[in-house]
């Protein structure tokens, strides 16, 4: 029982066991191996532990309650197949890269189950400084060092506005732990007006690492840069992190502020929706397309932020975790299909459906899916996310976001019309490995099954989430 | 036997998808076993599509009901049911989707593709025509447009990326506004009545206050496009004469009869207030579509293009009927339904088969072809005057009820306040005298030109590309091949046009129920007469009646 945290232990010892393999210079594939086993058999403990709402660890700063099993349970997912897909389109693999995947992990995982500001902020560096190393992962390649300095200097910043947020907060409640200031804003004293600063420091670090407009610029130029298997680890794992810890903080510890933050979140959600959108429209590098329609998308998770009323419907916040799921889904498959074929520019993929059919027709299925055409999982997860928007009477919200959807749909258009209907380029067969391939399929099996049969997803969620409020 | 009984909507629906399992297994190379593959599985969906009309019961009812539960947490259901307006369309779909693959040359790129994306083309159609449940028919909905991109897209023409992706753009705005609208219907359903629901037979009732009419607007603006009525049509040229011939049949058949059956079957029922508010916004939209549409037509010099903005033109007097919104107009636009499918199928057939022999659509460079073929002519002759609407083709039967229904709505009022004394007028009450329906009445007149104006451009191409000078020596007349055809074509046409009951018979009971509900919903005070608000409690319970007692009548 008291063990509960025994899933990242595992990660974590294996992640040092791999530094030692490289020690020893063992064979190349046994930190490959080592890591997958370790994550598997996280996963297997993590399904086996009861959750605890209310029990937290090491002097509060950790809360191990559903916001961090459903969290967790996704990131050690995607890890899995992450490692796959580094395995299938990494070659020489450096052996600290798997090291790095999982103290990042480690790292993510605690981000969600921080109660404690100073542990958000120690997990938060402890994620981004892996992920500024993986960006480099082709030392010469300039491109990957101007986009990994770029993301070091700017996250440096957000880390600095995380202090002060924290400073000022820590000012006026005495206390890092977040329950303690949650009785504080409850008193019925008023707001202090530091507390409100500092509330708003936070955001705004918190909206540069989940990708919101006017703290998104970082985003097209590190997932440009980075290699593509590192770029959906950050589209999807760093995504999930970022969104748990502005859950925790702004659903549940700052929820009666709500009247404060309701009006930032409002407009940073259109304009992220937009400016993602229409920016996505003019690219022809497809990784910068995906980096901005992956911008978008946070736009559109916020919404749930912005319907959730009160505690009795928890409609938007189960839409919310089902479309995080879900998106990270569609976009470790269109990711995975850029890692796996090495493929990056709308010119790459001319004539694609005709020399990979099978691959071509996985990608459009991830592209439609993200674009919401049923019956993918991307139209269900637009599906529950909006009727919970429109049943807290965000009317204009849903409009915009759907009118969002729309132009999205030409731009991922875009990649089916060259891949289906342009000139061939030549080129021939394009055949990826065995992992890759498994990833694919997953991915794919899972987008289809998900938009037919929801049912699992959801309850797992349900479950998940009783006792979180 | 009693199985297939109790699921023969699934069955129709889900056989074509099952028929892509059977073509993906065959060789690309074996291009007659793909087609022939491909045609038995659509001759078995129409063998089940006449079934199902022999043994439909010609009362109100939906029948044929299958329900199973789908996403359980908003009560989506997979729910499917047939009545007499949804059963000609689905006969419409079943009888050409095994012709447009009969008349697929194996010629064609990529063939199993294309096969494939037909009979998934197929399995969205009957979706969309049978499903009861509002989010089940909006999925279905979009699976219609990915086919019919592809088929534009990988088949098309010159400009076929342009088209393709102006169609797809154009619709998907439209349902994506739909999609808005749709959960906040179910959404607001669930508000006053604290259940979610998305069947559309409980829906129906249901109160939305101010803002029925941006619901009704998101609704009617999809349909719209599809259909396509006047500002929204532009993107229906461009993908009839870009796409490929099976593709321009199937667009033009059924799924321009989407829009209206979505209109019949959802915005109507589901917005009466609504729908009698900007009544006058859409049948005026739909004239303008008659008479523009014939118009441009005229002035057309590309075969298919004449024959596209036909289509603009006679979808518009299915939109004038329907909003008749009484029994004769309603049915008329049925008709003028299943005979546009018909009759604008078998042109865009005939354009297909002239296309293939003299290489050029253009009128102009046409000429002549009645002499060397005579199996030709007569095809072209009967399709030409069903479009036209000709008596004793199904064309007449369907413009005429569509204009007669929408005269005695919308003409008698001028009608009866020049020829009748005043009081009885004031006897009727609610019949008043406005500037607007002179113009209505005006418009109702000119809707008439329309057919006159439709001779005239149809009769005019026919006469230029099948009489005249001969310009091509020695034409091959039609084979075998394309007599079968049109042969079920014209016949159907000439059924319909000689004896219409054979398919009135089986829709009236439905048009009735259709109209008679529609006018049970009365129009409350707060929303025509301003300043007296009634409370939203009342008119809710005085809503609920009227609901009620539609639920005693449905099975």
């Amino acid at each position: 029982m008291s063990m509960i945290y025994l899933p990242l232990i595992v990660i974590a010892a294996c992640a040092f066991g791999i530094l030692l393999c490289e020690g020893w210079r063992l064979q190349k594939n046994v930190s490959f191996f080592l890591g997958l086993l370790a994550l598997i058999a996280s996963l297997a403990l993590l399904l086996n532990q009861e959750i605890q709402p209310h029990l937290t660890f090491f002097s509060h700063s950790l809360k191990l309650d559903g916001i961090w099993y459903v969290s967790t349970f996704f990131l050690i997912i995607i890890s899995i197949f992450i490692f796959l897909l580094s395995h299938a389109s990494l070659k020489p693999t450096k052996k600290e890269y798997f090291f790095f995947v999982l103290i990042a992990l480690l790292g993510m995982s605690l981000i969600s189950a921080s109660n404690h500001l100073l542990m958000i902020f120690l997990s938060l560096e402890l994620f981004s400084l892996c992920l500024y190393v993986l960006v480099t992962y082709n030392v010469s390649d300039v491109r990957a060092n101007e986009a990994a300095m770029k993301y070091f200097i700017l996250g440096a910043f957000a880390a600095g506005f995380f202090v002060f947020g924290t400073a000022l907060i820590y000012a006026v409640s005495g206390s890092f732990v977040l329950s303690d200031i949650g009785e504080v804003i409850l008193a019925p004293s008023g707001y202090h007006p530091y507390l409100l600063m500092g509330v708003s420091l936070l955001f705004v670090s918190l909206a540069f690492k989940v990708a919101a407009v006017p703290f998104h610029m970082w985003v097209p130029d590190a997932y440009e840069g980075a290699p593509s298997v590192v770029t959906s680890f950050m589209a999807t794992a760093v995504k999930i992190a970022a969104f748990s810890v502005l859950f925790r903080l702004f659903l549940t510890c700052f929820l009666p502020l709500k009247t404060y933050w309701h009006t930032s979140f409002f407009v940073l959600c259109i304009a992220t929706m937009v400016v993602g959108n229409v920016a996505a429209l003019m690219q022809e590098n497809l990784k910068r397309m995906l980096a901005y329609s992956a911008i978008a998308h946070s736009g559109y998770l916020l919404i749930a932020f912005i319907s959730f009323q009160n505690i009795s419907d928890l409609a938007p916040l189960h839409a919310f975790w089902f479309y995080l799921a879900v998106y990270s889904v569609m976009n470790l498959g269109a990711f995975g299909v850029l890692a796996a074929t090495g493929y990056e520019t709308l010119k790459d993929f001319q004539g694609f459906g005709y020399r990979s059919a099978v691959l071509a027709l996985l990608f459009s299925v991830f592209l439609m899916s993200l674009a919401g055409i049923p019956p993918t999982a991307g139209f269900l997860s637009k599906f529950y996310l909006f009727s919970a928007a429109i049943a807290s009477k965000q009317y204009i919200l849903v409009v915009i976001a759907l009118i969002n959807a729309f132009i999205s749909v030409y731009y991922y258009l875009k990649v089916l019309i060259a891949m289906y209907m342009s000139e061939s380029i030549g080129g021939e067969k394009v055949s990826i490995s065995l992992p890759a391939q498994v990833t694919l399929g997953v991915m794919f099996a899972l987008t289809i099954y998900l938009g037919l049969q929801p049912g699992i997803l959801n309850d797992f969620i349900q479950n998940a989430m009783r006792g979180v409020f | 036997m009693n199985l297939f009984e109790n699921h023969i909507l699934s069955t129709l629906i889900f056989l074509p998808l099952m028929g892509i399992l059977f073509l993906w297994v065959v060789p690309q190379r074996y291009s007659q076993l793909l087609k022939w593959t491909a045609f038995l599985i659509s001759l078995l969906t129409t063998v089940i599509g006449f079934y199902l009309f022999f043994s439909f019961q010609s009362d109100a009812s939906m029948q044929f009901l299958e329900l199973y539960p789908w996403i359980p947490s908003y009560n989506i259901s997979f729910f499917v049911g047939v009545d007499g307006i949804s059963l000609l369309l689905v006969l419409l779909t079943v009888v050409l989707q095994p012709l447009i693959i009969l008349y697929s040359s194996p010629k064609t790129q990529s063939l199993k593709a294309f096969y494939c994306l037909f009979l998934l083309l197929e399995t969205g159609m009957l979706g969309v025509f049978l499903s009861l449940d509002i989010v089940l028919f909006y999925v279905f909905w979009e699976v219609v447009l990915i086919p019919m991109y592809f088929i534009i897209g990988l088949w098309g023409g010159a400009h076929r990326i342009y088209a393709t992706v102006k169609f797809l753009l154009y619709t998907v705005f439209g349902s994506f506004l739909m999609l808005a609208a749709l959960m906040a219907v179910v959404m607001i359903h669930h508000e006053a009545t604290g259940i979610y629901t998305t069947n559309i037979l409980h829906l129906y009732g249901t109160f939305f206050g101010t803002l029925e009419s941006w619901l009704f607007l998101g609704f009617v603006l999809a349909f719209f496009i599809k259909v396509p009525v006047f500002p929204f049509h532009t993107w229906l040229p461009d993908a009839h004469v870009q796409a490929p011939t099976e593709g321009s049949v199937i667009l033009a058949g059924v799924l321009l009869k989407l829009g209206v059956y979505g209109l019949v079957r959802f915005a109507i029922p589901l917005f009466p207030f609504a729908t009698k508010g900007f009544l006058p916004l859409l049948v005026v939209l739909g004239l303008i579509g008659v008479l523009y549409g014939a118009f441009v037509a005229w002035a057309q010099k590309d075969l298919k293009k004449l024959v596209a903005y036909s289509s603009v033109s006679h979808m518009g007097y299915c939109i004038i009927g329907l909003f008749a919104l009484n029994v004769l107009g309603v049915t008329g636009s049925i008709v003028q339904l299943v005979s546009h499918g018909l009759a604008t199928a078998g042109l865009f057939f005939v354009v297909g088969m002239i296309y293939e022999r003299a290489n050029t659509k253009e009128i102009s460079k046409l000429g002549g072809l009645a002499a060397s073929c005579p199996r030709l002519l007569f095809f072209f002759l009967i399709l030409t005057l069903a479009s036209i609407g000709l008596p004793l083709t199904s064309g007449f039967v369907g413009e005429f009820l569509s204009l007669l229904g929408a005269f005695q709505e919308f003409a008698q009022p001028v009608l009866a306040h020049s020829v009748i004394a005043r009081d009885a007028i004031a006897a009727r009450g609610d019949l008043s005298f406005t500037i607007f329906d002179i113009f209505i009445f005006l418009l109702g007149v000119f809707g008439v030109f329309g057919v006159i104006l439709g001779a005239v451009y149809m009769l005019g191409m026919f006469q230029k590309v099948m009489f005249g000078k001969p310009k091509f020596e020695n034409m091959k007349d039609l084979g075998f091949k394309e007599c079968a055809v049109l042969i079920p074509l014209v016949l159907f046409i000439l059924l319909i046009g000689i004896y219409p009951n054979i398919i009135t018979s089986k829709t009236n009971p439905s048009v009735d129920y259709f109209v008679k509900h529609f006018s049970n919903y009365k129009i409350p005070t707060a929303i025509t007469i301003s300043g007296e608000q009634r409370s939203s409690a009342s008119l809710r319970a005085e809503h609920s009646e009227a609901w009620q007692s539609k639920q005693e009548a449905l099975p």
